[in-house]
């Protein structure tokens, strides 16, 4: 990570713990998913654009993730989607294609990261356009809502993964 | 002549052995210094008693950290102790050799991000699955808990931002290619994982969780990359 990646990480926790202590003092009334929206678009937008040319290209590709993850919380939330859970398997094909356009935008000779992204971006729109009835992508809907229902037990496990992991 | 020389020799080689001895024995003289009970600053996060623990006891700072961490949802009287300990215990500034904690910069965002992840994830896992009534904050309400540490890490990231900086230099790798070396079908998993400078195994994992959560889409992105990638180059051998 360099400098500007610090402050950002830094900021972003500060703007979220005061979303969540204002919050708490009934002073704003935003429900939890769209203070997570609001922090997920800047911390992604502003790592991309920080991260670009620089090397850090996991960097690159997750913090598009949570950039386009941000976006899509913000929609669901803002908008009123009658069934939102039947937007997570196209949502996830989607946002993963962001990521691997990104990828090639870093690095414009490494074609296959494009027709990557373009891939999941065909099966995504596919998805949500003409198999929508299927009982596959329900089906595969209803995995994604169970296991974003477990969330925390993911970062918990990510966060332990990260300690054990780490370079002593 | 010839008979005194064997008298020389034999006068040199109890000579040597004299002072070798006094050599070998000059080594016992220094007793090993004892490990007592100290703040240890190098590789310490905030005042360095969690690393001094760790250090008196022989075992790494992230576990005594973790226990720390885990004393905040207890009531948070860690916290107490933890300031106690800082203002009651000597500074130790330096790592000697007795000291068994290897440190490098490296880890200190890592600890970090992990440690808040550990916690975030505890907090939300109390919340959404009915433990809150298990956790204590000084009595205070216990929804404070997260925005205050986040408020909290956010402020230390910013205060100790120099501590964190060399990480990590990002790759210079300019081509991606299925890895020859680092594989377990393809080598697809390992040659992005190489391009992107991350661990093969954290990114086979997600993999499979992503193509679990698609149905199979991520196996067909699989073999979509590995038909149209590069397999890398054999090394080549020194001929002598």
């Amino acid at each position: 990570m360099n400098y500007n990646n610090f402050i950002l990480l830094g900021i972003s926790l500060i703007i979220i713990g005061l979303f969540f202590l204002l919050r708490f003092f009934e002073i704003i009334n935003t429900p939890f998913t769209e203070t997570a929206s609001y922090v997920f678009i800047f911390y992604g937008l502003t790592t991309v654009f920080f991260s670009f040319g620089t090397g850090y290209r996991e960097r690159l590709f997750f913090a598009s993730f949570i950039f386009l993850s941000g976006i899509m919380m913000f929609v669901i939330n803002y908008y009123e989607i009658l069934h939102p859970s039947s937007a997570i398997f196209a949502s996830l094909l989607f946002i993963t294609g962001g990521g691997f356009l990104i990828l090639f935008i870093d690095n414009t000779n490494e074609k296959i990261f494009l027709y990557s992204g373009i891939f999941l971006f065909v099966i995504s729109y596919i998805s949500i356009t003409f198999l929508k009835s299927f009982q596959i992508i329900q089906t595969a809907n209803n995995i994604s809502m169970l296991v974003l229902d477990y969330w925390p037990v993911f970062v918990l496990l990510f966060g332990i993964n990260i300690l054990l992991m780490r370079k002593r | 002549m010839d008979e005194q020389k064997p008298k020389e020799d034999e006068f040199e080689n109890s000579l040597n052995n004299f002072f070798e001895e006094e050599i070998v024995e000059d080594e016992f003289v220094e007793e090993p210094r004892q490990k007592s009970l100290s703040k240890i600053k190098k590789g310490s996060l905030i005042a360095g008693v969690c690393t001094g623990i760790a250090n008196y006891f022989g075992i790494e700072p992230v576990i005594i950290r973790v226990l720390f961490a885990v004393s905040i949802f207890l009531g948070g009287w860690g916290i107490i102790f933890y300031i106690i300990a800082a203002l009651l215990l000597p500074s130790e500034l330096t790592t000697d050799e007795n000291s068994n904690i290897e440190i490098h910069e490296n880890s200190y965002a890592k600890t970090i991000a992990g440690s808040l992840f550990v916690f975030i994830g505890i907090f939300f896992i109390a919340d959404n699955f009915g433990f809150m009534n298990y956790l204590f904050f000084f009595g205070l309400p216990k929804f404070l808990l997260l925005p205050v540490t986040m408020i909290l890490t956010g402020g230390f990231i910013l205060f100790k931002i120099n501590d964190f900086l060399p990480v990590k230099s990002g790759t210079k790798k300019t081509k991606f290619y299925r890895s020859r070396n680092d594989k377990r079908l393809l080598g697809v998993c390992g040659g992005l994982a190489d391009y992107l400078n991350v661990e093969s195994n954290n990114l086979r994992m997600l993999w499979i969780i992503f193509s679990f959560l698609t149905i199979g889409a991520g196996i067909v992105l699989y073999i979509f990359i590995a038909v149209f990638t590069e397999k890398e180059a054999e090394p080549e051998l020194e001929l002598q």
